[in-house]
């Protein structure tokens, strides 16, 4: 992909950010396993020291020469096998906007249950986001500022309104009942980080302070899930375990004055971040194809994917988000297949290739 | 399946090459002859009938000469005065005619405004740009002295952009006097005028005006490409420039390109490093680039204290939301999610759909046209009958409608409050009306969602455009808070004036890297 | 060609999209319910929904309702008979507050609750109560010759009493602690007092005159003021109610919880005559110390002298300040153990101690998690209370 310094540094982790807010605010105790979800705030902390681990790779592959995505470096390192490396990733990318698809219609039919048809509500999103990855990586970090400063104003707002409904005797000592929703947690906020392997790609194309950037950003993401946890479980109690969504649930009690039903709210806010995981994913894979299929027919294969985000969307099983390809290990597997294990081997190859020329060269001497 | 697409492809490619082979031809300049006759016959075949061709032969320094002028264009005063007077004059001075007309130029013609020019094409832009052309057997060359003295439009204040304190002058329709305007206000050389023609009919003279130390060479250099690629017959207004100086394949709503009628407003945009675009003819100036925040900016917010000024940035944000978005979350809430409605509200309003016969879609779409329609009437009739319009309205939909139970006093009430708020940002009014139209529409048939989904791809449509390599949405995204102080809030001068503010540095601006190529 | 394909293209999206209209169901196609009322029937529950009545409701300036009455097996079929009856579609997002009879509460209310979790249109705001009558007498009551409305009933119960279906439901469903709820009754001439903290002596007597209306609203039918009114609290154990707390007992619960608006209490001092106090503010702390056995309620009261009618020749300075403020805490301090007592000697601990000793000392809880109800009962609950009093309007 080349040196394309068209965005900075806080546009690309605004992006981010909205991506990983919107698989948490849809955070549900029940998805990953665990009764005691104060646990999770030990998860989130874990969550982010691991997460830094998780993205060395990536990072020092970058630093090897920041010129190169890892597709550009697969295919110096690799040859014409590097079309593998661009298949894989295209696909995880795909695979993300087909699991956020069906989270969104778990939500739309578990918890809004629309009159509108989901269909057309999915296909609109699709076709909607497809725009959004039609306008490119610069277009949706510009966006993403824009929404998230929204977000975080409501987000404020939210937890205002919540914090004065908090009560202390609600929450219940960390690991009372074991480590198994402390796992279950930690489990399902790692395995959905598909925001590691989209660093493989946005890092060359970002300008600024990386180091400062992944810090805030990590930082950001695990304080407000555990803000999120602590306002949750200190104002609805036991009641949160009754709950699918239960930071939407949290939303729908919060209320300022006669400003009440803040679903609403979050509902927008909520919508918007679907929409902009789902461009930036839908265009990181297009970004992919395009590697190996050129142009011109990678344009037909981002329209392929379109189609099969919607027919997946829509005769997705209301049960399969956590089960089968989209249960935490499965998951989790993918994401440290194409986020770790891909860049750890492009470096060791990369290394190991240039010992061999400096021992050429000095040979040559 | 594969090598069938690619095939398809190919197919395409080659087509598009093809059409782009076939370049126009340029038109040869046509040299204008020694021969007068030969000279004058140009002129009687150029304009044949034409009344307002005048040809008023004489001799000068004993050589046959010609006065060429348009009937209407040209002060007889001036002519009298500069041209007629001098060379009806005895003169006496022996040479070739060239030497001759190179004595009547330096040393007869008093006017300090004379062109020569060596090509008919010249001579026929001249004259009828209200120039005297004086012609001389025997020389090659003519000489257009500026004696224009058509009548115009007096300066005045434009009623599209009052101002409450500050100038009352506005552009008018020539362009040496809207020239004249901004150079009252910028006594500095590095402030440019340059001018070019566009229109293979109308020779329309265009204007590009800068401050040199200001402007960026990258996006002059574009402008002036993109003027030149200008492939129109006529250009009788701003409006027929603008699509040709947006960005590329561009399809939104919202324009880049700022249009303005008034002198002070062009030259604090010059200031920040803006090209003026001023046409021959229309008092509209375009300036580029121009972003989304300068829609709510306007000369009055810098001649008041900033607290209000804020304020009423604030109030004009509000209202822009509002414009756009409130109808349709009024009827996605209202047909999809009543739930999201407080409850007194809710009661309010199901009453109000319970006693209308249309559904809230229906009913919105229906105001709104009304109103439209009520709006595009007042718009271009002579004022008493604008009133009767008003009153029209006023009675038969918002009294009338309401009693006899057709509309529902909410969806007025909100189709009101859009109206009102649209006027807020004037300039702004056309895309709102259209993205008011979407949102209802989207609202109505997909409720909320549809009607974030659809503001989500729209701010992605506003956020992704940029002009000239500068996004449209700086300094808000990219994010500049030093560029804020004159975005939702208007810091005082102080801070206003700290530190230099041209357009290419805005945040996230590449004027280099852009779309088009020169 | 290009434009024809473009065109159909078009088309084909907008009809796909225009579906979506199919299925839009217009505000007054709907019964937006305000409020809920379940009562015990044969073989399933009789329910009563009080609905906005657009009909009606038009040109005025506050809506009218109207009631409907409804029988199912479940909830659910009961309120989905409601568009049999009505044509209409249930709207239960504005629907305020739920009302239950006393003797469906008392055979438990598990089975029901369900829905309000469930259903993505009920919210968990909605406030919960336990009426004496039939929940269908009190959403019939009339009011100036009109129906009382759902938003009054709700009005009554304050929210500092955390009386909803989130507060309940999580009670239930934590097995750390027993729910309650608001407990509203219907008199005839204000026979019975309603506001907490009033003295036995002053609820006996006859004093309609005197009736506090602040938490109360008036119907008047056929020459009979009927009042309604939250009159204590219905505690339960597990999903089954035990009893109700009124009186004193109300203001004992509502001192523990740390509920503000405990009301106006009385006292009588033989040497001050009787001071009327407003307690404006309460605090609570529960402590518990599992070795020794033992519960420490700490309880701070804010109180304000509204009436001060000292006997003759009495003058209230610090000392007696001093003397009303310990008469005070002893009283209350009596109330809140005899309530605390009682309540646990019936298996319901709407105080949560099961929750304070989980947050305290986690092992005793798992430890004794099975039959930590019963050791409650071994427990000892010491309450200290502590008021300030001020006298408004006097310089002491």
């Amino acid at each position: 992909m080349g040196k394309r310094l068209i965005i900075s540094v806080p546009q690309m982790f605004s992006m981010l950010f909205i991506s990983r807010l919107v698989v948490e605010t849809t955070y549900s105790a029940i998805m990953s396993q665990g009764n005691n979800i104060l646990d999770h705030i030990l998860s989130a902390g874990t969550a982010f020291f691991i997460v830094f681990l998780l993205i060395l790779p990536i990072y020092f592959l970058f630093n090897m020469d920041n010129s190169m995505d890892v597709l550009d470096n697969s295919y110096e390192l690799l040859g014409k096998t590097g079309n593998l490396v661009s298949g894989l990733y295209a696909l995880y990318f795909l695979f993300t906007c087909v699991h956020t698809v069906a989270l969104f219609k778990i939500f739309l039919s578990n918890v809004i249950n629309p009159p509108v048809s989901t269909e057309v509500l999915l296909t609109t999103m699709v076709i909607a986001a497809s725009y959004g990855a039609y306008k490119g990586v610069e277009g949706l970090a510009r966006t993403s500022g824009v929404i998230l400063f929204f977000m975080i104003i409501s987000m404020i707002f939210i937890g205002i309104s919540l914090f004065d409904q908090i009560d202390c005797l609600n929450f219940p000592p960390f690991l009372y009942q074991g480590t198994q929703s402390f796992e279950g947690g930690l489990m399902y906020m790692i395995s959905r980080s598909s925001c590691i392997p989209a660093m493989a790609i946005l890092f060359p194309m970002a300008k600024g302070n990386l180091k400062k950037g992944i810090f805030i950003w990590n930082l950001g993401i695990y304080a407000l899930i555990s803000v999120v946890i602590l306002l949750m479980v200190g104002s609805m109690g036991d009641f949160l375990q009754t709950q699918l969504f239960p930071v939407y649930t949290a939303g729908s009690i919060a209320k300022i004055g006669s400003l009440e039903h803040l679903d609403a709210l979050y509902l927008g806010i909520w919508t918007m971040g679907i929409f902009i995981k789902l461009s930036l994913f839908f265009m990181l894979s297009g970004e992919c194809v395009k590697k190996f299929a050129g142009e011109k027919l990678g344009r037909f294969f981002v329209l392929v994917f379109g189609f099969i985000m919607i027919f997946f969307g829509i005769f997705l099983n209301k049960n399969a988000i956590s089960s089968g390809i989209f249960s935490s290990p499965f998951l989790l597997g993918s994401m440290l297949l194409v986020g770790v294990v891909v860049p750890l081997a492009l470096i060791i190859l990369k290394k190991l290739k240039t010992e061999k020329l400096s021992i050429e060269g000095k040979e040559k001497q | 399946m594969v090598n069938i697409i690619k095939k398809f492809i190919r197919n395409y490619e080659s087509n598009q090459k093809e059409k782009e082979k076939k370049e126009k031809k340029p038109q040869k300049k046509e040299f204008i002859s020694s021969s007068l006759t030969q000279s004058l016959s140009f002129f009687k075949n150029k304009f044949g009938k034409s009344e307002d061709l005048t040809i008023r032969k004489l001799e000068i320094m004993d050589l046959e000469s010609a006065i060429i002028t348009m009937a209407g264009l040209v002060n007889k005063e001036t002519l009298g005065n500069n041209v007629m007077n001098r060379i009806s004059a005895d003169m006496q001075f022996n040479g070739t005619p060239i030497e001759k007309y190179e004595y009547l130029r330096d040393k007869i013609i008093s006017s300090c405004d004379i062109v020569q020019i060596s090509t008919y094409e010249d001579a026929l832009y001249m004259v009828m740009s209200g120039f005297a052309l004086v012609v001389m057997d025997g020389c090659d060359r003519m000489l257009a002295i500026g004696v224009q003295g058509y009548s115009s439009r007096g300066i005045s204040e434009p009623s599209s952009e009052v101002m409450q304190r500050g100038s009352r002058e506005g552009f008018v329709e020539p362009l040496r006097i809207n020239m004249t305007m901004i150079r009252r206000r910028i006594k500095n050389p590095t402030l440019k005028f340059e001018t070019s023609k566009v229109g293979n009919i109308s020779k329309t003279e265009i204007c590009f005006c800068y401050m040199e130390d200001k402007v960026s060479s990258d996006i002059l250099e574009k402008v002036k490409y993109k003027i030149q690629q200008i492939d129109l017959e006529t250009i009788m207004a701003a409006g027929y420039v603008m699509p040709y100086l947006e960005e590329e394949n561009d399809l939104s709503l919202f324009s880049s390109i700022g249009m303005t009628e008034r002198p002070d407003t062009v030259c604090g945009k010059l200031a920040e490093g803006r090209i003026a675009i001023i046409i021959d003819g229309t008092p509209n100036v375009l300036i580029v680039p121009y972003l989304f925040t300068e829609y709510f900016q306007s000369m009055d917010d810098y001649a008041i204290r900033p607290y209000f000024a804020t304020l009423s940035r604030l109030i004009k944000y509000m209202g822009f939301l509002i414009a756009s978005l409130l109808p349709g979350l009024y009827v996605g809430i209202g047909t999809f999610n009543p739930e999201l409605l407080p409850g007194p509200l809710l009661n309010k309003v199901a009453i109000s759909v319970g006693s209308t016969p249309f559904s809230l879609l229906f009913e919105t779409l229906l105001i709104h046209f009304f109103y439209e329609l009520m709006r595009e009437a007042g718009l271009r009739l002579p004022k008493p009958l604008g009133h009767a319009v008003s009153i029209m309205g006023g009675l038969v939909i918002g009294d009338t409608a309401i009693k006899a139970g057709l509309i529902g006093a909410p969806t007025l009430m909100v189709v009101a409050l859009t109206a009102l708020s649209s006027y807020v940002i004037p300039n702004l009014y056309e895309p709102i009306a259209m993205l008011r139209l979407l949102f209802i529409v989207a609202g109505g048939i997909m409720g909320i969602w549809g009607v974030m989904i659809l503001f989500a791809a729209g701010l992605v449509n506003i956020c992704a455009k940029s002009n000239y390599g500068v996004p449209f949405t700086a300094p808000i995204s990219p994010f500049s808070t030093f560029g804020m102080r004159d975005v939702f809030i208007r810091a005082g001068w102080k801070i206003l004036a700290m530190k230099d503010s041209t357009v290419q540095y805005m945040p996230g601006a590449h004027p280099k890297r852009t779309k088009e190529k020169v | 060609m290009k434009t024809k394909k473009i065109a159909v293209f078009f088309l084909s999206v907008s009809i796909f999209f225009m579906s979506g209209c199919s299925r839009t169901v217009q505000l007054h196609e709907r019964m937006v319910i305000q409020g809920i009322g379940v009562d015990l029937a044969e073989n399933g529950y009789k329910v009563t929904i009080q609905a906005l009545d657009f009909k009606n409701s038009q040109g005025g300036t506050e809506p009218s309702v109207k009631l409907i009455e409804l029988k199912g097996k479940s909830l659910l079929e009961a309120l989905e008979n409601s568009k049999k009856q009505s044509g209409l579609i249930p709207m239960y997002s504005q629907n305020l507050v739920l009302i239950v009879g006393k003797s469906l509460a008392t055979s438990g209310m598990d089975n029901f609750l369900d829905f309000f979790i469930r259903h993505y249109e009920a919210r968990p705001t909605v406030k919960v109560c336990v009426s004496e009558t039939d929940a269908a007498q009190v959403l019939s009551l009339k009011r100036e010759e009109k129906n009382i409305q759902a938003k009054e009933i709700s009005d009554l119960i304050p929210e500092s009493l955390h009386s909803d279906v989130m507060h309940f439901v999580g009670s239930l469903h934590g097995k750390t602690s027993d729910p309650y709820c608001a407990y509203l009754s219907i008199q005839n001439n204000g026979k019975e007092n309603i506001t907490p903290g009033k003295n036995q002596s002053e609820d006996e007597g006859d004093n309609s005159s005197e009736q506090d209306t602040k938490n109360g609203t008036e119907s008047q039918e056929e020459n009979n003021e009927e009042l309604l009114s939250m009159t204590g609290i219905a505690f339960f154990s597990g999903d089954k109610m035990l009893g109700v707390e009124t009186q004193n007992g109300f203001l004992g619960a509502l001192a523990v919880k740390g509920i503000q608006g405990l009301g106006v209490y009385n006292i009588h001092s033989e040497n001050l005559g009787d001071i009327s106090l407003d307690i404006v503010k309460t605090k609570s702390k529960i402590s518990v110390n599992t070795n020794e056995k033992r519960f420490y309620i700490d309880i701070e009261l804010g109180t304000n002298a509204l009436e001060v009618t000292p006997n003759q020749g009495a003058n209230i300075g610090k000392a007696e300040q001093e003397q009303i403020e310990k008469q005070l805490d002893d009283e209350i301090k009596l109330i809140c153990e005899q309530t605390i007592r009682k309540l646990i000697n019936l298996n319901s601990d709407i105080f949560r101690f099961q929750k304070v000793i989980l947050n305290s000392d986690p092992k005793y809880f798992q430890n004794h998690n099975e039959n930590l109800k019963e050791i409650l009962k071994e427990f000892d609950y010491i309450v200290n209370v502590k008021s300030s009093l001020s006298i408004t309007g006097t310089e002491i």
